[in-house]
């Protein structure tokens, strides 16, 4: 068993060079549509700022608490943005897009406001903004009225209160204490609520997620270079080991064995690569640390195990190499597709999401998940090693059985 | 060394190969096996090599029956097959140390087998890069480097030219001459005329044949 174990890793040796430079050029173009992915996360949050100008009489520091309040409503999901401006430019803005609406304030706004003479403010926007701003409109007005009314209730009151007890000489001190009170209170409003992401898979952020789904991806289309060593064109080597008792089950364990250790070998010299890269780039969020990069390659280990009798499976399956590598492209495309690879998967219909836990990419990426978690997935550890004794039980069958068809030359 | 094949037979699916093929094969011979496409040659063949299990039937040698004791099988048996059992992106010296220790190696190139076959000429070169006789010639020394008794030879020879083919008469004329056993199965007349006796495989079974370079008798015998 040695010597034939000894010469595939020799065999893989031999062409590992091209094999790494093709792997090489993989991981760059995967790379490159990962980071595109993870800038158009971060684009889409950039794109929900809203712009809103406020025209009319802002003169009113109660106002002016008023909109702050509002500004920092929701913060971790949209950002508003009031920019005071003039009538004129407010309209010409909305029609550029610039701005997503506007409000105009009356004048006398906030003492009509404490006398019940309400005039109301004036919400102007464009048909394509109307539905998220229905709701901004609701907050703002809510805020101004609300804000302005109650907090002049409350100082007014207080003051009330201070000359029927007869104190009216710390009128002033009590009014302006109050105020502060309320200003401290609408200012830190955003800091009332604490808001958690509990990310969109398996505890993930949505950059964890597509790390995931493109390592996975990566992982898989690695595969296809080999496709020239381990297809067979002519079994007869392999007649001629099983002639001298070397069982088909042995050579496939071999060729396994094999494979797995040159496909292990480029995940580390990809590893390298990215840690040097690491530790060029600048620190961001969005980038996995050395240590984490380190987490995940000791979780890829089963999944590098079920892949390579993965491919050995459809390398066997295959009658020649253009035939392999189609099998092998498309079979890819497929399944990483299918498991959310390269997609949010909660975006698929239910059905899809529970065949998932039974497909090889689910199971792997399940895997692949635990890394950034922090937690090992006992199911989906045990589910990739189960899949890869399947995978080579499979390639066996499919050696057994085209000995077995093999009648005549 | 003598063998006796009783009875074998063979099955795919609901079609009957092989119904009970028979013959002997003396020591020191040379049997060719001939018969039309899809009669059951490489069948029989592959049975015998203990890479397909049959349906029935002995393959006795030494009065063991091989077929039920695949440890002797491999000893003595050498099975040659019609592709090149090769890793193609090795050399020849790597494909041989697939079969040969190091020192059994050496000894063969010096003055062995793979010194008849012409091996030790292109020891350095890859699989990928060799001709049509090199790779068979490889394949033969690579299949007998445990000096098997008995060869089985499927198609070995088919398109090498006859320079090549000369080298490998050579070799089994010389095992044929030490005692050894060998089972041919062709289609050339240059290889017919190599053989001591032959057989016809037809309709599942064995029938002997005398050939004596009537190629048209031959034919009608098919």
């Amino acid at each position: 068993m040695k010597p034939y174990f000894t010469l595939q890793c020799k065999r893989v040796s031999k062409v590992f060079v091209s094999i790494l430079t093709v792997t090489l050029a993989l991981a760059l173009g995967i790379s490159v549509a990962l980071v595109g992915m993870i800038s158009s996360h971060a684009n889409s949050e950039e794109n929900q700022v809203f712009i809103i100008g406020i025209t009319g009489d802002m003169e009113n520091e109660y106002l002016k608490w008023g909109l702050a309040a509002v500004q920092a409503f929701d913060d971790t999901r949209f950002s508003m943005q009031f920019v005071q401006m003039g009538e004129e430019e407010a309209i010409e803005k909305l029609s550029n897009g610039i701005l997503t609406a506007y409000i105009c304030l009356p004048s006398g706004f906030v003492e009509g406001a404490l006398t019940g003479d309400l005039e109301p403010i004036r919400f102007v926007t464009t048909p394509g903004a109307s539905g998220v701003v229905t709701m901004f409109k609701n907050e703002i007005t809510a805020a101004i009225v609300e804000t302005v009314i109650d907090t002049q209730k409350g100082t007014n009151g207080i003051g009330d209160a201070a000359v029927d007890q007869g104190v009216g000489e710390l009128r002033g001190d009590l009014q302006y204490n109050i105020s502060l009170k309320y200003v401290e209170l609408i200012l830190s409003r955003g800091d009332m609520v604490t808001v958690d992401i509990l990310g969109i898979s398996n505890g993930l952020s949505l950059v964890e997620y597509y790390i995931c789904g493109f390592a996975l991806l990566f992982l898989m289309l690695m595969g296809l270079p080999f496709v020239t060593i381990y297809t067979h064109k002519d079994d007869s080597l392999n007649r001629l080991l099983l002639s001298k008792g070397f069982s088909y089950k042995k050579q496939v364990l071999c060729e396994w064995a094999a494979h797995f250790i040159s496909l292990l070998c480029l995940v580390l010299v990809i590893a390298l690569l990215i840690s040097c890269a690491l530790l060029i780039l600048p620190e961001n969020d969005l980038i996995p640390d050395t240590k984490e990069l380190l987490s995940l390659l000791l979780y890829l280990i089963p999944v590098i195990v079920m892949l390579s009798a993965f491919n050995l499976m459809l390398f066997e399956i295959s009658k020649n190499v253009v035939s392999g590598v189609l099998l092998h492209f498309f079979s890819t495309l497929l399944l990483c597709y299918i498991s959310g690879c390269l997609y949010p998967i909660y975006a698929f219909p239910e059905i899809i999401q529970k065949l998932d836990y039974i497909l090889p990419t689910g199971i792997a990426r399940a895997n692949l998940s635990s890394a950034f978690v922090g937690e090992c997935n006992s199911y989906a550890l045990i589910g990739t090693l189960i899949m890869a004794v399947l995978f080579y039980a499979a390639t066996v069958a499919s050696r057994m059985r085209k000995t077995l068809s093999n009648r005549e030359a | 060394m003598e063998i006796k094949i009783n009875g074998i037979k063979k099955k795919y699916g609901k079609k009957e190969v092989l119904k009970g093929v028979s013959l002997s094969v003396p020591s020191g011979k040379c049997v060719g096996i001939l018969g039309g496409n899809g009669c059951g040659k490489s069948t029989l063949l592959s049975i015998l090599a203990g890479i397909q299990p049959a349906d029935g039937g002995e393959f006795l040698c030494n009065g063991k029956n091989l077929l039920a004791s695949s440890k002797e099988r491999s000893k003595l048996v050498g099975y040659i097959p019609q592709g090149t059992p090769l890793i193609d992106e090795l050399t020849a010296r790597d494909n041989l140390s697939l079969w040969y220790t190091k020192e059994a190696m050496e000894k063969e190139l010096r003055d062995g087998v793979l010194k008849m076959l012409g091996v030790d000429e292109f020891l350095n070169v890859a699989v990928s890069k060799m001709s049509g006789g090199m790779k068979k010639r490889l394949s033969i020394g690579c299949a007998v480097a445990s000096k098997p008794p008995i060869l089985l030879l499927d198609e070995a020879m088919a398109a090498l030219d006859i320079a090549c083919k000369q080298k490998i008469f050579t070799y089994i004329k010389g095992h044929v001459a030490n005692g050894g056993t060998v089972l041919l199965v062709t289609h050339d007349v240059m290889e017919l005329e190599l053989c001591d006796e032959w057989y016809i495989i037809k309709d599942g079974v064995a029938t002997p044949f005398k050939y004596e370079g009537d190629t048209e008798l031959l034919i009608r015998s098919f």
